[in-house]
């Protein structure tokens, strides 16, 4: 069952097509999604993410720069095309095809390497030992480029390599996890006994030093730490390592872990450092593997460093594991390699951390949260004026690979900082710079555009009545539809402005769905939307509301909004005046209620069939009549105005949260809300800046309930009015904070003294025939008695 | 029956123990010889447990003399975390049971910890992959201890309104692949226990409730994140009578260093020294006079993470009288029969702050003899 109820949802019969279609357009699921109730604490199971608004385009860096992605995020970008990639796979591959002249083709080197199965390597070796023996090849390897080249040139040494290679791979492979790994450690030093005799007897530097590879490999994950680094100290030196091979960085990489597990650490972290910065196919493992615990093992870690270059990827690694980096981090790394091209993803990383804090507006933090506290937005205020003043020397020294980008980003800076004039000059003379015939510097010739439109966005003027046209305009643009956070940067912005000069309810209408204003209602909202509706140029109203032009029918709704919350308020005097300017056309198409029967469930959406239906206005007009009436029947001494107060005493209560006539005074009520009334009456709501109230003040019924318990002489009318004001206390009951009771627990609620008196008061009448059919209906009635 | 009068959600159910003209006298008669009974068969004591969450096991003679002193025939143990990264779900630390001395009489109760996101946006077919992946990493684990049948196995999720079905789903799926009669349990969470409506109750055959965690630990303007009495009583106060399952309940030992940055939690130092905060020319008391908050003055590594001039650090821990309060509230929360009072977590440090008396003293505080 939903727990939500929508007017339009509910009561589709009542009205007439046009109407119909004008509310569905204004207030129903077709146009918005329905809201979602947050409960209140500090847990949130809806947890909502929203990263923020960025105006970065990802080809103002080189994307594909080694370090990009443990700084910089586009989406998923780097998942895809980065983490997802079996680089040392391929890495591999490659130096096999180089150290074979470029004849083989990648894919036949792949099979061979890493899918070909130990049988076929035994007949490509018996191939290799007939030289030429390329047409003895097995099956599985006839045509394949690498296994012919091996073959043709009697590449023994290679194929014993790779059988070798083989042997060790189920005991070195990393398990799927979901196991614990069950390694032979027995025969894994035989394999390394067994490989250490193979390295010495192979001539070849490049088969030496994948050996020495796999018996490092071995050692390490058979647990013998101490072998590892021995094995690496005993091997490394015995062959020749001036062609640069990815082989050593991934034996290094087993040497760091051995030695990370003997607790050297900055012995390991150093190597780690080592292999992130040369090594792209062991990048990931050695960024997650760099550890330092402490100031000791970081200076005796830089002390390591043997290049200036060194130390500052040690600055980088210990910069990356954070949100965002201090200026110090950057001016450390410009000073050590001030060449570094990793210092334009740090500043774009650390601009799109900068977008988070400083692209928020008031509304943005209604709608997702407050993500930025005041003590941050202090914090990154800082960070801001510091970076700018960097990027002001950086730009001026021109030592980067990029300084175009940094003299960009001054007016970005600016931008964020909230210094628009300068932001416009900064960006006036960046451009000044560009070519346009550079692709790269195209790329920065489309991002200053798109800041520049944003400069446009924070110009306009909220309480300008052509903001409204303004920013209609720009939705109108190519680049404003290309970039995803314009739109949404710019309802926040607009509301927030709006907000600022007055203006509620198009702040309103700006950032939210326009059934927003119905939720909790706001008088200066519906005021000044009235305002806008009168004025010549309700533009963003009739947009906002996605009907046609007709201002009578928007006055109408907006005014049926007003007087429903004003009825809801206890003021139906002043709800009736403001009905009564809807014109007679509007007025016919109003929807139609029937709050004065007697329903005595607690059904809430019960389809109702009766003569007597009326409209908002009609309803008030009739409650203020029987109030007349009651009173004078009293003055008058006539029993009848009992009835009269019992009369109104329903319709109050078959209005409210409780009845099935709720939508009289309320659009929007969320059965979600029963199992945490004491928190009325405004609940949270999400997509709603004011949450949504719900009409559970059930006095005003109950006050008329004890009149005309008070005034009559019928039981029948006693037990009746007995009857709704105990369940008027009940419902007062379930909205008291100490209520423990539960909606929907099968428990029957105990009502304390103060709240059961009417129940007691039941048992007077228990000879009417009011009490003999109610207590058959009412199992908690029963209960009471 | 007419259930009129129930309030919406519950129409059409009947109430458990009424029926149709049944005399209140009946009822009456019908409570006194609830109370009679409850008088008469008093729920034994509460029988104490741990947990082990650490990805090693080897027990010190401190810890094994700790949990004698106990008398904790209990033990918790994490067999494996289940995250998900990078779109990929994956078991992480796998217990490794380096000794097992000191475990003798003691029963385990295998954990496994899955984040929340594992169940977010996934199939029914990879819920099944994922049960059978983790019926097969427990068996794999398990089979490190002798013998290697468990009669209950945890799982503890914070399941949120998203992953709810997903969740509920995978523990049914779970349990078909686990060895007959092998009982479930999974943690319950505050929020969960106040809302069983709106969260849903596990289909498990026990729950652990999780008494901690009360705050706000993203807020660095919370007080203690761990547990505050007035935090837990909003939880506690308006709950229903019963628990839809047997319910134990789980209080906290452990400590932390929360670290905020640029004013929002950067960082959770586990188990920070006592004294680690003494030098003032790191860290500066924040505000002053008050010796869980710091301020730094000077970037440095602390616990392995490098901290930065004017990080913001709270220190959070559970003292005994903060312990003792929460054994009194917990007082009020209707636990199973044979209820367990699980302590997180074993470890030598932690242990030694709170002797093994002070321990069952809670026990009997929660549920006295």
């Amino acid at each position: 069952m939903s727990l939500t109820k929508h007017r339009g949802l509910n009561r589709p019969r009542l009205l007439c097509t046009t109407c119909a279609i004008v509310l569905l357009c204004f207030l129903t699921p077709a146009h918005r999604p329905i809201p979602t109730e947050k409960p209140t604490g500090a847990c949130d199971p809806f947890g909502r993410t929203f990263a923020g608004y960025s105006f970065l385009v990802p080809d103002i860096i080189n994307k594909n720069a080694a370090y990009a992605p443990f700084f910089v995020k586009w989406d998923d970008y780097y998942q895809k095309n980065y983490f997802d990639t079996d680089l040392q796979r391929d890495d591999n591959v490659q130096e096999w095809i180089g150290r074979f002249c470029n004849l083989p083709t990648a894919v036949d080197v792949d099979y061979v390497v890493y899918r070909s199965s130990i049988n076929e390597l035994i007949s490509l070796r018996e191939a290799a030992l007939q030289k030429g023996g390329e047409s003895l090849l097995p099956l599985g390897l006839t045509g394949n480029t690498f296994a012919e080249v091996l073959a043709i040139n009697g590449c023994t040494e290679a194929i014993d390599y790779l059988m070798f290679a083989k042997r060790c791979e189920p005991h070195v492979t990393a398990y799927d996890g979901w196991e614990l790994p069950e390694r032979d450690v027995d025969f894994m030093q035989a394999l390394i006994d067994e490989g250490q005799g193979r390295f010495l007897q192979t001539k070849s530097h490049f088969f030496r030093q994948r050996y020495a590879y796999q018996l490092v490999r071995l050692a390490h994950y058979a647990g013998k730490w101490q072998e590892t680094v021995d094995l690496y100290n005993y091997l490394l030196p015995k062959f020749d390592r001036k062609r640069p091979s990815i082989l050593y960085y991934w034996t290094l990489g087993h040497l760091a872990g051995a030695l990370q597990k003997l607790g050297k650490y900055p012995e390991a972290a150093y190597r780690y450092s080592v292999i992130f910065r040369n090594c792209p196919s062991k990048r990931v493992q050695a960024f997650r593997s760099f550890r330092i615990r402490t100031n000791q093992e970081w200076e005796t870690t830089l002390r390591l460093c043997q290049t200036d270059a060194e130390r500052a990827t040690l600055y980088l690694l210990r910069a990356a594991s954070s949100r965002t980096y201090t200026v110090e981090d950057f001016e450390m790394i410009y000073r050590l390699d001030p060449g570094n091209p990793q210092l334009d993803l740090m500043l774009v990383s650390d601009v799109q951390q900068l977008e988070r804090v400083f692209l928020r507006t008031p509304v943005t933090e209604l709608k997702y949260g407050t993500s930025s506290r005041a003590a941050q937005r202090q914090e990154a205020a800082k960070h801001l004026l510091s970076l700018q003043r960097l990027a002001r020397q950086i730009a001026k020294e021109k030592k980067t690979p990029n300084p175009k980008l940094w003299g960009a980003m001054i007016g970005y800076l600016e931008l964020l900082a909230g210094d628009e004039y300068a932001a416009q000059k900064s960006f006036d003379q960046a451009r000044k710079q560009l070519k346009a015939g550079n692709s790269y510097e195209k790329a920065l010739l489309h991002q200053i555009d798109i800041w520049e439109l944003l400069l446009e966005i924070l110009n306009l003027d909220g309480s300008a009545a052509t903001a409204d046209q303004a920013s209609f305009r720009i939705r109108s643009y190519d680049l404003f539809k290309r970039v995803p956070s314009f739109e949404p940067f710019l309802q926040d912005f607009l509301s927030a402005r709006y907000a600022e000069s007055k203006h509620p309810g198009k702040a309103i209408l700006a950032a939210y769905d326009p059934a927003a204003i119905t939720y909790n209602p706001r008088m200066d909202v519906l005021d000044d939307l009235l305002q806008l509706a009168q004025s010549d140029n309700p533009i963003l109203l009739e947009e906002a509301m996605e009907i046609d032009t007709n201002p009578a029918r928007i006055m109408a709704r907006l005014l049926e909004i007003k007087g429903a919350y004003l009825f809801s308020m206890g003021q139906p005097e002043a709800a009736l005046s403001v009905l009564r300017q809807i014109t007679a056309v509007e007025d016919v198409r109003m929807p139609k209620f029937s709050p004065f029967r007697e329903i005595f469930d607690e059904k809430i959406h019960r389809p109702i069939t009766d003569t007597l239906l009326l409209n908002r206005r009609e309803i008030i007009e009739k409650l203020l009549d029987y109030e007349f009436k009651a009173k004078a029947s009293v003055a008058m001494g006539k029993p009848v105005g009992a009835w009269y107060y019992y009369l109104i005493g329903l319709g109050y209560y078959n209005m409210s949260y409780f009845g099935y006539e709720w939508e009289a005074m309320d659009y929007f009520r969320s059965g979600y809300n029963w199992m945490r009334l004491p928190q009325g009456p405004i609940f949270p709501l999400r997509n709603s800046p004011n949450g949504n109230r719900e009409n559970i003040d059930v006095s005003r019924a109950l006050s008329y309930f004890e009149k005309a318990l008070a005034e009559t002489q019928s039981p029948e009318l006693a037990a009746r009015a007995a009857f709704m004001a105990a369940r008027c206390q009940q419902k007062q009951w379930f909205c008291n904070p100490e209520c423990t009771y539960k909606p929907g627990s099968k428990q029957i609620p105990i009502l304390p003294e103060l709240y059961r008196g009417y129940y007691d008061r039941m048992r007077r009448y228990s000879n009417t025939e009011f009490y003999q059919q109610i207590v058959k209906e009412c199992s908690w009635l029963r209960a009471y008695q | 029956m007419n259930t009129d009068c129930l309030p919406p959600g519950r129409r059409g159910t009947a109430f458990f123990f009424w029926k149709k003209n049944a005399a209140p006298r009946r009822l009456g008669g019908f409570l006194f010889c609830l109370a009679l009974f409850s008088c008469t068969q008093k729920p034994p004591v509460l029988q104490p447990a741990v947990y082990h969450w650490e990805t090693q096991l080897a027990l010190s003679n401190f810890e094994k003399v700790h949990l004698d002193s106990l008398q904790c025939r209990y033990l918790y143990v994490k067999f494996l975390d289940i995250a998900r990264e990078d779109d990929a779900i994956q078991p992480y630390a796998l217990l490794e049971v380096l000794d097992s001395t000191g475990l003798d009489g003691r029963t385990l109760i295998p954990c496994v910890f899955i984040t929340n996101n594992v169940f977010q946006d996934i199939s029914e077919s990879k819920i099944d992959w994922l049960a059978q992946k983790t019926a097969q990493a427990l068996q794999s684990v398990g089979g490190q201890f002798a013998p290697n049948q468990f009669f209950e196995i945890q799982f503890d999720c914070d399941w949120t309104a998203s992953t709810r079905a997903a969740f509920f789903l995978f523990l049914k799926k779970i349990r078909s692949r686990l060895p007959a009669n092998t009982q479930l349990s999974a943690t319950i969470r505050l929020h969960q226990y106040k809302f069983p409506g709106q969260t849903g109750v596990p289909p498990v055959d026990r729950g652990m409730l999780m008494l901690y965690n009360t705050g706000d630990i993203d807020d660095p303007e919370a007080e203690n994140s761990i547990f505050q009495p007035a935090d837990a009583q909003k939880y506690i106060h308006g709950a229903a009578a019963t628990y839809p399952l047997p319910l134990d309940l789980a209080l906290p030992l452990f400590s932390w260093a929360l670290v905020y940055r640029d004013g929002s939690l950067w960082k959770i130092i586990p188990e920070p020294a006592p004294g680690a905060f003494r030098d003032t020319t790191l860290y500066t008391p924040f505000p002053t006079g008050q010796d869980s908050r710091y301020l730094i003055r000077q970037a440095g590594y602390l616990g392995g993470q490098y901290l930065r001039a004017g990080d913001y650090l709270r220190v959070e821990r559970m003292d005994t009288a903060l312990l003792r309060q929460a054994a009194l509230q917990a007082r009020k929360i209707d636990l199973a029969d044979d209820a367990r009072l699980a302590f997180f977590h074993l470890d030598s440090a932690i242990v030694r702050r709170y002797p093994a008396r002070f321990l069952r003293e809670l026990c009997e505080t929660i549920r006295p003899e």
